[in-house]
């Protein structure tokens, strides 16, 4: 029994890890940190395995873990990232707009709030009620924190001179 | 405007993924670990309850039974081969004693330390893991652990005939153990806790020191400060019994708070590669009060990132932290398919970290990408 929830586990990280990993890196901007969070949001998972896996939605339980380890990360005085005055990432000049890395700038100008909000919906393609469920939030404050994302995100993008993606991050009509 | 154009939007900033770094194995290890402390836990806080309940005074030792996590996750141990026989539970077995404290020789082998240094032949199923250069823990099949180095132990069995396997030399003996747990009577040993030393007041170079011959590792942040530096303060404290491979923080004097402590990936060619001076000139250049850890990513594999010339990867006018940043990425873009750069044997990995006092440059052994931060850590002490 305990062999067969342990193939269980490792095949379903070997499915959902590519996933895992773009949304870690989404939230955080670091595929090394991305690694670290999805490493650990998956122990954890495996230590409750039984139950997540009865509970039939072993996915929408490791985007939440997920979630909340990234911003107890960012919670710590001791993470990774302070903010500084100028943006680290400025676009090479000649490259193309929609640059890996000029798209990760913009994003980590984020609230890492707004920008869980922005990944879980427009990323993972979940609802704003499923979005809310996720990060464990009431669906005000997911719709509030969606609106100013995307105002933030955009203004990112224009900030970088990215105006054509800057049109495009507009609240979904 | 639809969603999907947004989503289309992060699709480009993950159309670069880096490679795979993620550990089923050790997921499945501290995933277990992981369980058994929140069920012991719990059994404690019933047990509590329970006397609470009764009027009973519980007069119970520090650690005693269970103990909680302290301080950020272990970190995840080194595998150590160990030999192994077919004996399991039940089975009908030799029963003399060796009474034996475990070491970990130079060669990797665990083995009785003192007389004739005697190989174990553990039961079936057993499995040991090493936290730090010395420190090994030996888990039943169920991974709890059973005994560890430093320990007295008594193994029940006797000695076997030669015999092959990791650490069994063909012309000599060695000891089977034909016995269940415990193999520790010592009441006052806790298996699979280590005591946090107490550091403040010693410098940087011989609190790592101490802290990796405990079996513990520095937290990221501390272990590249000058070596002379004084330890402030430290958490979790002195005399505190953690998991083995559990980060120690440290605060130095005179150090301030850290920009970020983050593992990036570094690619620097070896010294003969036009490249790295470039991309050194660029690493010495920066001061500022910043402190990083590069480690190389694997360095197999190819990268979907555009390549640019290295006068494209100038640092742009800002704070240090932007040409750090800048600098950081050199190695990945010049990872450019034909370039002379990529065979895996010219390769080193190359740890940097840079401080308010300035930049250190490690260079680690060749083949050691995939390294944990333990042993990074160990071969910057080392360093």
């Amino acid at each position: 029994m305990r062999h067969e929830a342990e193939a269980d586990f490792r095949g379903w990280v070997s499915e959902q890890r590519p996933r895992l990993r773009r949304t870690a890196f989404l939230l955080c901007g670091d595929w090394w940190l991305a690694d670290d969070l999805v490493q650990d949001a998956c122990t954890r998972m495996f230590s409750v395995w039984d139950r997540v896996r009865s509970s039939g939605s072993p996915d929408a339980y490791a985007r939440r873990v997920l979630v909340n380890l990234y911003l107890d990360h960012r919670r710590r005085p001791s993470r990774r990232e302070h903010p500084v005055d100028a943006v680290p990432d400025a676009p090479t000049p000649g490259s193309s707009p929609e640059s890996y890395d000029a798209v990760v700038a913009a994003l980590r100008d984020l609230a890492p709030g707004q920008r869980a909000v922005l990944v879980l919906r427009f990323w993972d393609d979940l609802t704003l009620e499923e979005t809310a469920a996720a990060l464990g939030a009431s669906l005000g404050t997911v719709k509030s924190q969606s609106s100013r994302g995307i105002a933030a995100l955009r203004a990112a993008l224009e900030a970088r001179g990215l105006h054509d993606l800057a049109d495009i991050v507009k609240e979904p009509s | 405007m639809s969603a999907q154009q947004i989503k289309d939007i992060f699709d480009a900033a993950v159309s670069y993924v880096a490679p795979d770094r993620l550990d089923v194995d050790a997921m499945v290890v501290d995933g277990r670990r992981r369980r058994r402390i929140r069920t012991s836990s719990t059994l404690a806080v019933a047990a509590a309850v329970i006397a609470l309940v009764a009027g009973v005074l519980v007069a119970s030792r520090p650690h005693s039974g269970t103990v909680a996590p302290v301080g950020p996750a272990p970190s995840v141990g080194v595998a150590v081969a160990i030999p192994t026989s077919t004996w399991k539970s039940g089975d009908a077995g030799m029963a003399a004693l060796l009474e034996a404290t475990l070491t970990l020789r130079a060669d990797g082998c665990l083995v009785a330390a003192g007389t004739d240094g005697a190989a174990i032949v553990w039961p079936a199923g057993y499995t040991a893991e090493r936290f730090g250069p010395s420190f090994v823990v030996v888990r039943d099949p169920g991974g709890t652990v059973v005994a560890q180095t430093g320990v007295p132990l008594r193994l029940g069995g006797g000695e076997g005939s030669p015999a092959t396997g990791p650490c069994l030399a063909p012309d000599s003996t060695h000891w089977n153990v034909n016995q269940d747990p415990p193999f520790v009577t010592d009441p006052t040993v806790h298996l699979g806790q280590v005591v946090v030393p107490t550091l403040v007041g010693l410098s940087r170079a011989d609190a790592g020191s101490a802290l990796i011959a405990a079996g513990l590792t520095t937290g990221q942040v501390s272990s590249l400060t000058p070596p002379t530096v004084k330890v402030t303060a430290q958490s979790p404290a002195g005399g505190a019994e953690v998991a083995p491979g559990t980060d120690v923080r440290l605060s130095f004097e005179g150090v301030p708070e850290l920009v970020t402590t983050g593992l990036r990936g570094l690619f620097l060619p070896e010294e003969t590669c036009g490249v790295q001076i470039a991309a050194n000139a660029q690493l010495t250049a920066i001061t500022g009060p910043v402190e990083r850890y590069v480690i190389c990513p694997p360095i197999t594999g190819s990268t979907a990132r555009p390549t640019a010339s290295p006068t494209e990867l100038k640092p742009a006018s800002g704070t240090a932290f932007d040409r750090l940043d800048a600098a950081l990425r050199l190695p990945d873009q010049v990872r450019a398919p034909g370039s002379v750069c990529t065979a895996v044997g010219q390769l080193r990995i190359v740890v940097v970290a840079i401080t308010v006092t300035g930049a250190w440059t490690i260079h680690l052994p060749d083949n050691g990408c995939g390294l944990r931060r333990a042993e990074v850590t160990t071969a910057l002490q080392s360093g």
